[in-house]
């Protein structure tokens, strides 16, 4: 348990005054609307900071039953996948990313099974919406350094 | 002119005017079913094609491509809670609740019948009442815009689940996130952080895939071992029926979403995104049950889907009158009518009255075109919550990612959706709803302009606030701004004296 309404305090005020720090070299009508809305954040976050003092909100970062170290795995496998994209391009580290996600997800299939189902799914599945946005939508795609 | 626009009826009808209207709807299904792609942009893809048509032939197919873009956007909506266009946001307010109870093929047949009526309504305002109302859009200016934008703000209210508190700021936060990169008017550089990429500004999809799909991921990622799938789904018949009976009992929802949209389709610059958020706003004020919209009901769908239809002839209405076309949608089309000579004006309902009223027509024949394939489609896209997380998950996200760099092909929108999407699930753990940070990006650039503008002109005509104040259209929009703000609390003191009495 924890008090959602001082972390969520905490965070908007910090971006208000980190966005504070930026408005100094903003041009009279430029910042005029940043400023009034940077008020009124702040304002409303020192509002939000009093009720969490006096009348808190209790949150939870996990329901029963929920699994958070997956939600980390994830989080983590976006990321990397993000970060392997400009260099595998998008459709070698889709099915990259595809497939070891579905293999870390579905737990509950035999071991074998599953690093099959899981690769099948990744290869054939990325290799359709691939084809289907480069070629039929001609959507462009990030390529990659070593493969485009 | 009567003779005239039968004779462009019957036209719609003729080989292949109509094989290219059912094509261009479902090609629009289809581009809407994808979020990042818009309307915008498959209209912009197919201009090239329609060069060589015949001007008729072009129109009809653009005008389907436009119309089933506006269902399509739904359907991710429904399923995995990601809109398929901006104009969809608010479809997702009931429409994934509905897909988790296992009633997908409800959400998207209302969807369906909701869009035939928001389309068949605002061509019919399109026929009948264009001069008049393009005549008061035109007396639009800065102050009036920024009033808009004040009361596209009122929706604050309804768009937070929880604490109003928590909506406001997520609201001024949306706000502070629109005023990245070059100020509109004094050409500031704003928040970049160094970044030339970010001085285009946050790109309005970005933040919606990033707000919307990716912490659907996580918490479906999450919720693994509670639930391998988002909902179950099998096919019952007479659900088509029974959802049109349902909704057909509510003809007002109906007819006032669909005058929502028409209504905010023919402001130019309001599109189908702030349409839909205003409508379903209207919907849970209206309603008896205001406590069921956002838990997953038909009426929420409906409110939504039939404003953003009717967005499509609201746009047309002051592009065909004035030339001034009402959503960027619009302004393709109106490059069309260039292409092919036609100029808007009067010249188009008398010269070349033919092809406007085939234009106009094809909306309502292309809605129902789409209304049968939406209907006859409902049952196989719902199948799409069958699949087990374990692929769904990793599916979107790939998919996020490709409509995140389609929009302007930079892979720092990429990044910045990914930050959103960590940004959003944290979020929500905090008592946040995405609703009013999405609304705030989308009213921030017009409240920004309108606001700038407006004191530049004030200042100029002598007084800021006897220009912000003490003009008509401003007055009626700070009335309704007013009434919007504090109608959460008379209604809920008017229920409470209904309980007392």
């Amino acid at each position: 348990m924890f008090n959602s309404d001082l972390t969520a305090a905490s965070l908007v005020l910090g971006i208000s005054a980190l966005a504070w720090t930026q408005t100094i070299h903003f041009s009279p009508l430029g910042g005029i609307f940043v400023r009034f809305v940077l008020g009124v954040l702040t304002l409303l976050g020192l509002v939000l900071l009093l009720k969490g003092l006096w009348f808190p909100e209790m949150g939870l970062w996990q329901q029963p039953g929920e699994d958070f170290r997956l939600v980390l795995s994830m989080g983590g496998g976006m990321a990397a996948y993000l970060v392997l994209i400009p260099y595998l391009g998008f459709l070698l580290a889709s099915i990259l990313f595809f497939s070891l996600t579905s293999w870390l997800l579905d737990r509950h299939a035999h071991a074998e099974k599953r690093f099959l189902r899981s690769c099948s799914a990744g290869i054939g599945l990325t290799v359709l919406f691939f084809l289907a946005f480069k070629y039929a939508l001609s959507v462009p795609l990030p390529a990659g350094v070593l493969w485009g | 002119m009567l003779a005239q626009a039968a004779i462009a009826f019957g036209n719609i009808f003729a080989w292949p005017n109509f094989a290219f209207l059912t094509l261009g709807t479902f090609a629009g299904i289809v581009v809407g079913c994808l979020p990042g792609l818009t309307a915008t942009m498959a209209l912009a893809l197919l201009v090239p094609f329609t060069f060589t048509m015949p001007a008729m032939e072009g129109l009809i197919m653009l005008s389907g491509l436009y119309i089933g873009a506006m269902y399509g956007d739904a359907i991710p909506a429904t399923l995995i809670n990601t809109p398929g266009t901006p104009s969809a946001i608010a479809t997702t307010f009931d429409g994934f609740p509905l897909a988790k109870k296992g009633m997908a093929q409800h959400s998207l047949v209302a969807a369906a019948f909701s869009s035939l009526i928001g389309g068949l309504v605002g061509t019919a305002m399109l026929l009948f009442l264009s001069p008049p109302l393009a005549k008061i859009a035109i007396k639009f200016g800065p102050g009036e815009y920024f009033w808009m934008a004040i009361f596209g703000l009122t929706i604050i209210a309804t768009l937070s689940t929880g604490s109003i508190l928590k909506g406001l700021i997520g609201g001024a936060l949306g706000l502070l996130l629109s005023t990245v990169g070059i100020s509109p008017i004094a050409g500031d550089v704003r928040f970049t952080f160094g970044l030339p990429s970010l001085q285009g500004g946050i790109e309005l999809i970005v933040a919606l895939i990033g707000f919307f799909s990716l912490p659907q991921v996580l918490e479906m990622v999450e919720q693994y071992h509670l639930h391998k799938h988002i909902g179950a789904f099998s096919p019952k018949p007479g659900i088509n029926m029974q959802v049109i009976r349902e909704l057909a009992r509510k003809p007002g929802l109906l007819l006032r979403s669909s005058l929502v949209g028409t209504i905010v389709g023919i402001i130019p610059g309001a599109g189908g995104n702030i349409a839909s958020l205003v409508s379903y706003n209207e919907a849970v004020r209206w309603s008896s049950h205001p406590e069921q919209f956002g838990q997953g009901t038909i009426e929420g769908v409906a409110a939504s889907e039939a404003a953003n239809s009717a967005v499509v002839p609201g746009a047309l209405t002051p592009l065909l009158t004035l030339g001034i076309p009402g959503s960027p949608a619009a302004a393709v089309i109106l490059g069309t009518l260039l292409l092919h000579g036609l100029r808007p004006g009067p010249e188009l309902y008398t010269e070349f009255s033919e092809i406007t009223y085939a234009l106009i027509f094809s909306l309502i024949v292309s809605s129902g075109v789409m209304f049968i394939m939406g209907l006859w489609g409902s049952q196989w896209f719902a199948r799409m919550i069958n699949f087990p997380v374990s692929f769904l998950a990793p599916m979107i996200t790939f998919l996020s990612v490709i409509g995140s760099y389609a929009i302007r092909n930079n892979y720092l929108d990429v990044v910045t959706m990914l930050g959103f999407g960590f940004l959003g699930y944290g979020s929500r753990k905090l008592g946040f709803h995405p609703g009013p940070i999405v609304l705030g990006l989308i009213l921030g650039p017009m409240a920004e302009q309108g606001l700038v503008q407006g004191m530049i002109i004030g200042r100029a005509s002598g007084s800021i606030l006897h220009y912000f104040f003490s003009r008509p259209l401003s007055a009626v929009l700070i009335l309704l701004s007013i009434i919007s703000a504090l109608w959460p609390f008379l209604a809920k003191s008017y229920r409470r004296q209904i309980k007392r009495g």
